[in-house]
């Protein structure tokens, strides 16, 4: 994965001592949104039989959306022991996104991080930022 | 006492007591007691034989107890076993118990302490003696009943109780208050009571641990961990026999792009009482290990705590530096192991280098400075200085090159007050124009110079300004306005009114002359003037006016005419008695300037302004940013490119400080990078700098035993 300054996001987590580690992670991210629960109604089309059927206008309405951005988080290549202590973020209870001054959730999913006698190293992850605020009907 | 303390959360290591324990962990106190289940603190009581009551047993005792109904009894005797509720008392010493009556006996009986308890208070938050106590006062979080084991002791965990004090915050740097607490305990024993026959539960009197204060860090240690949820080996002290470590997972950290960035480690009580401040050491080094710089840099001892230690950097070295070493000491004891963190510079981005650093040889100048310093540069390796003595003022030129400053020629001594706000401005590249005052009035004069030998000349005489009875002129500042105009504002008209006018100057006789009439602005007062050119046809001035307030206006210029005419009404961007001084004002662009004064206990103040020429509005934007809490006079900054002044001012106990803000020219917010140099600790007066080139600044100062003092500031 391509490394760059230009595409680089530093965290700061608490580690299991209490103090803040940084990072600043290089490779490219991938950016999307974690849609967690998408409430929709039916119209009852048969009340206005066939008009409403032929006009076609609306079947489906969303009248809520929960969603997140998540961002897919990447590294350069690190040292064994550099991965031995990034990795160590997917424990913390505390990850702070450094430039955007938000606190960030790194996912929960188990993972492995390093095989022995590799020497290149990279660890990926997904953070998740505050709820998106969406209008609801 | 029936409730004692046996332990408390603590652990002495290598004959140091370390009180910081893991918050995550067990956080165990030990108290004991001598009525439960054994009552060993109570007397037995000699049962001299057993009677019929009715068929219930009645006890006869050799004393007299206060034992009443309802009380319960421990009894020992030959048939009668166990405890035992007093069913009703006959006499002081005749008690009858809620058992059958089996037979005659004898034996002991004692006092059994029915539902009893040990209570325990927790209180958490920062102790009284710690500096930052306010944020974080005690608080009681709750209170626990435990009942003892079979030893009569018990263990309480209260690692929950205090959680409800800690809630970690990011913080870069200083003592982390959000992540840690104080914490102790009050304990008493509860048991139940009877009084007339009614039975409520008895509290004895509570006991404090107060005075023995523990800690807990937002810690969780790994098991096997030889200290158990002890911080100790996270813990800095001078008196520990050993250096404490980091508290981070990297052995070898790696910043990046130095955005921010700190290291953690806690800082013992014991530090406090010395009331110094903890230094951190920096060593940067070369890919080859070559030692490039060290530097100690103090930072504030704000009590015991956890603290986030910034990385220490000196920037000026940015393009050699491969890694820097990192050590707390304390009153010069080493009190951390040193870590060792790696540079990447390839990625930093330009933020990184908004940095300056002392360097080369700077020189001295002058007799016993007393007066305010106003340099001018003339090209990139000249700038000339005026400053003041007790024998008047002096003018002088300064070659700069190879990171040397040197005087050239022997200073130009002319008449003038030392005491005067004054400023020079260059006309063109053989003369400066210098605005002063004899004491009373105002002046200006022309100096020519020449820069291949250094010799400064005043051409013509000094054009005095305003020649009103009383004026008692202590500010005369002004600009070039054109290349024969410039335009001078001045406290006279007869006693410190605010005045201004335009002069049309004649480089070759050296001639100031007065263009229309004197225009007053401020016909009260106009003190700590700082002029500025808005546009062709605009003057923009802020001022202190009478009662300490601060003012800005700008003022028409007519160029058929030159007469001066007030645009708008003057804007008050101070209010209160002793709010302003010593402004100094620079133009940052079409629309836009900033000043620096100083405010209210002689604090430092910087704001944006924004200004329309055409309407005469002036708007203060944001707010005012008070970049020094402690003094701050005198400001002298330098626009070194768009949006980032380095400033240089008089600080507290007179030393000399400087920094770099950067200005955002849309929200007109101002930040302070990092902390402030503190570049002078012996005296600093009347700082004056130039921008030379785009990475060297000159500041003119009245330094140490009140000799003039020029030094060299390096950008990047």
């Amino acid at each position: 994965m391509p490394t760059s300054q230009k595409y680089q996001i530093q965290l700061a987590w608490l580690n299991s001592t209490g103090g803040w580690e940084y990072w600043n992670f290089l490779a490219r991210k991938t950016y999307g949104y974690d849609i967690a629960n998408k409430t929709t109604i039916k119209n009852d089309i048969f009340q206005n039989w066939d008009t409403d059927f032929i006009a076609g206008t609306s079947e489906v309405n969303a009248i809520k959306v929960e969603a997140n951005e998540v961002y897919v988080v990447r590294s350069q290549l690190l040292t064994v022991q550099q991965m031995n202590a990034i990795a160590r973020i997917k424990l913390s209870i505390r990850v702070w996104d450094v430039a955007n001054e938000v606190v960030v959730l790194v996912d929960n999913a188990s993972f492995q991080y390093r095989t022995d006698s590799n020497k290149l190293n990279e660890i990926e992850f997904t953070i998740t930022y505050p709820s998106q605020q969406i209008q609801s009907l | 006492m029936a409730v004692s303390l046996v332990s408390r959360p603590e652990k002495t290591v290598n004959g140091f007591l370390s009180r910081w324990n893991a918050s995550d962990l067990p956080i165990t106190y030990v108290l004991s007691n001598d009525r439960w289940p054994e009552n060993t603190g109570g007397t037995n009581r000699t049962i001299n034989s057993v009677t019929d009551n009715g068929g219930y047993a009645q006890v006869n005792l050799a004393v007299s107890v206060t034992l009443m109904a309802k009380d319960y009894v421990t009894v020992d005797a030959g048939v009668y076993q166990g405890v035992f509720r007093i069913r009703s008392r006959q006499s002081a010493s005749i008690l009858t118990l809620d058992t059958a009556f089996i037979q005659n006996d004898s034996g002991t009986l004692i006092k059994y302490f029915n539902n009893y308890a040990v209570k325990i208070y927790v209180y958490a938050g920062i102790d009284s003696t710690h500096p930052l106590t306010a944020q974080k006062p005690y608080e009681l979080i709750g209170t626990l009943e435990q009942i003892p084991d079979s030893d009569n002791q018990v263990t309480v965990d209260i690692r929950e109780y205090i959680k409800a004090q800690i809630s970690p915050a990011y913080q870069d740097s200083g003592n982390d208050i959000s992540c840690w607490c104080d914490f102790y305990i009050r304990y008493s024993e509860v048991y139940d009571d009877v009084n007339d026959g009614v039975i409520s539960q008895f509290e004895s009197q509570i006991a404090t641990d107060i005075g023995e204060w523990c800690h807990a860090s937002y810690s969780a240690l790994q098991f096997g961990n030889a200290r158990g949820g002890n911080m100790y080996d996270y813990t800095g002290s001078v008196l520990k026999s050993d250096l404490s470590q980091w508290m981070s997972d990297f052995n070898r950290p790696k910043f990046i792009n130095y955005n921010e960035g700190s290291i953690s480690i806690i800082m013992d009580e014991t530090e406090n009482l010395y009331g110094d401040l903890y230094t951190i050491r920096t060593k940067q080094y070369d890919s080859r290990g070559n030692l490039l710089e060290s530097n100690d840099i103090d930072f504030d001892n704000d009590g015991y705590g956890v603290y986030r230690v910034p990385i220490q950097y000196a920037y000026a070295n940015k393009d050699e530096v491969s890694y820097i070493t990192q050590q707390i000491f304390f009153n010069d004891q080493e009190i951390s192991e040193l870590i060792t963190i790696d540079v990447d510079l390839k990625c930093a981005d330009q933020q990184f280098f908004d940095a300056f650093k002392e360097v080369g040889t700077g020189a001295t100048f002058g007799g016993t400075v007393t007066g305010i310093n106003s340099a001018v540069k003339i090209d990139s390796a000249h700038a000339i200085n005026f400053w003041g003595e007790a024998g008047g003022l002096y003018v002088q030129m300064f070659l700069f090159e190879d990171e040397t400053v040197t005087p050239l020629d022997s200073p130009l001594n002319f008449s003038g007050d030392a005491g005067t706000f004054t400023n020079a401005f260059k006309i063109d590249s053989t003369h400066v124009q210098f605005c002063f005052s004899d004491g009373s009035d105002p002046y200006s004069r022309i100096f020519s110079f020449d820069t291949s030998t250094g010799v400064i000349t005043a051409v013509g005489s000094a054009t005095q300004l305003d020649a009103t009875v009383g004026n008692n002129t202590t500010s005369v500042r002004g600009y070039l306005h054109d290349a024969t105009h410039s335009v001078i504002f001045w406290d006279g008209g007869g006693g410190n009114v605010g005045q201004a006018q335009v002069f049309e100057i004649d480089v070759s006789s050296g001639s100031i002359t007065a263009l229309d009439s004197v225009f007053t602005f401020d016909a009260v007062e106009g003190l700590d003037l700082s002029p500025i050119k808005a546009d062709d046809n605009t003057a923009m001035c802020f001022w202190l006016e009478t009662g300490g307030e601060g003012r800005v206006q700008l003022f028409n210029i007519n160029t058929s005419t030159w007469a001066m005419t007030a645009l708008g009404s003057a804007t008050a961007f101070t209010s209160g008695a002793n709010t302003n001084g010593q402004n100094n004002a620079l133009k940052l662009q079409d629309s836009l300037a900033i000043n620096y004064w100083t405010g209210s206990g002689n604090d430092g103040f910087v704001q944006l302004f924004s200004f329309n020429t055409t309407t005469g509005v002036i708007t203060a934007l944001d707010s005012a940013l008070e970049y020094d809490t402690s003094n701050g006079e005198g400001a002298s900054p330098v626009l070194y490119e768009a949006g980032k002044n380095l400033t240089f001012w008089e600080g507290a106990l007179n030393d000399g400080f400087a920094q770099i803000f950067t200005l955002d020219y849309d929200s007109g917010e101002i930040t302070a990078v990092g902390t402030a140099t503190e570049f002078e600790t012996d005296t600093n007066f009347y700082n004056s700098a130039v921008l030379m080139t785009d990475t060297y600044v000159l500041d003119f100062y009245r330094g140490t035993s009140n000799v003039g003092t020029v030094v060299i500031f390096k950008l990047g």
